[in-house]
């Protein structure tokens, strides 16, 4: 039995109640068919077969948004994980847009160990052009609420940042408005081309370059270790040797993940969902385990990076890329990640500073 | 003190606690790149990704 596993939950499928602009669901938000919420057979089904997978076990409740399901799915989420006895240890995760967090929510998440992360892309002009509900109302303020409702709790929550081509203008401000917030930390992710006709947000190289040597430099400049930036902390951790911490950054770390939507309906993780290509199998047809076991080729599909990759000099640190990102950009796994050129000019960049920096130590 | 000695190496702190982090290191479960939390590498035990 391997020693951990991350199952992605997505109570309501890909259903939210926002709009964002960039998200990689794109009209499938909507279009969405089904069960408006997973059943209480499959949410049961994957509780008991999930203990079989791994001994320890992550269980990332994602969307869409998760919350959508209400607070009595996930007061059965914990009854049924006390039900089940698993091998090892279990951690509940959420990622929310936090909007619909109130009083009886963040009581219940910070009660029961739920590690809260959401989504703040800048301050207020900035965040609310793309991060809108569907009559095109930002969200920011909503965010800030349902974050300090967790925070006021004695309980840090983290972030995702989209960087689009709207934000990638504004470093300092994302950078101040991020720290106003309150958050522990975030992690930048690159608004990537979708395969759905949508707005055109993607930064340029050179855009996303200059934003992130700006979001370096005030991060370096505040030199505060309770604010972590993930995409910086990957490259600083492995200047000193150690491993990068996210499942992109490794070719072969996709199979660590799988992704189960509200119809229990399985995929090798929530990016792919709707994808029918990429459905695994369904939890009410076969036990979980099996299909993780029978899926491998899947797995061993998307860790098949480039060539060019196996040679490059920062493999340890990238690894190749989303394996969804590869695909979606090349048609194929073993393409060029979209982000390739950009951290071909980005980590040499930030090495170069840490050298610096440990010279005058 | 000299002036020199004084100088405030912007970026220090960083660097210690990530040397610190990589030397106890107890981070080792991949993280899901569509998640960040700042706790979630203290609740993961060893597991070998690679």
């Amino acid at each position: 039995m391997q020693k951990k596993i991350t199952v992605m939950i997505l109570p309501v499928g890909p259903r939210c109640n926002l709009r964002c602009a960039y998200c990689y669901h794109g009209k499938n938000i909507c279009a969405a068919k089904g069960p408006r919420k997973m059943s209480s057979d499959i949410l049961s089904k994957i509780f008991s077969d999930s203990r079989d997978l791994a001994k320890n076990i992550n269980f990332l409740y994602h969307g869409g948004e998760p919350m959508m399901a209400g607070l009595s799915f996930f007061e059965e989420v914990v009854v049924l994980q006390h039900r089940f006895s698993f091998y090892g240890k279990v951690t509940n995760f959420i990622q929310t847009n936090a909007t619909l967090i109130n009083d009886e929510w963040a009581d219940f998440l910070v009660n029961n160990h739920f590690l809260v992360s959401t989504s703040i892309d800048g301050p207020a002009h900035i965040h609310n052009v793309n991060r809108h509900s569907a009559s095109n109302r930002g969200s920011l303020y909503r965010v800030l609420r349902g974050a300090q409702l967790v925070k006021s709790r004695d309980a840090k929550i983290g972030c995702i940042t989209l960087l689009t081509r709207i934000n990638a203008q504004c470093p300092d401000e994302v950078y101040s408005a991020l720290k106003e917030s309150g958050i522990s930390g975030c992690a930048i992710h690159f608004c990537a081309k979708n395969d759905f006709d949508g707005p055109d947000l993607v930064p340029t190289i050179e855009e996303a370059l200059g934003f992130m040597k700006r979001l370096f430099n005030l991060w370096i400049r505040d030199d505060n270790p309770s604010f972590q930036i993930r995409n910086f902390r990957n490259i600083l951790r492995s200047y000193f040797g150690g491993r990068t911490l996210d499942c992109a950054s490794g070719p072969s770390r996709c199979s660590h993940f799988i992704a189960i939507d509200n119809k229990g309906d399985v995929y090798p993780c929530h990016r792919f969902v709707g994808r029918k290509n990429f459905s695994l199998g369904n939890i009410l047809k076969k036990p979980l385990a099996m299909i993780y076991k029978q899926s491998r080729s899947v797995y061993n599909s998307m860790a098949d990076i480039s060539k060019k990759c196996h040679k490059c000099h920062w493999l340890n640190v990238c690894g190749g890329g989303c394996a969804y990102e590869r695909f979606v950009a090349n048609k194929t796994f073993n393409g060029l990640h979209p982000e390739c050129a950009l951290r071909q000019k980005l980590y040499p960049y930030m090495i170069k500073r840490f050298k610096r920096i440990e010279s005058s130590l | 003190m000299s002036k020199t000695s004084r100088k405030i190496v912007k970026g220090k702190k960083l660097m210690i606690s990530a040397k610190k982090e990589v030397n106890s290191e107890k981070i080792t479960s991949p993280i899901s790149g569509g998640y960040n939390h700042a706790d979630q590498n203290y609740c993961s035990d060893h597991h070998d990704t690679t």
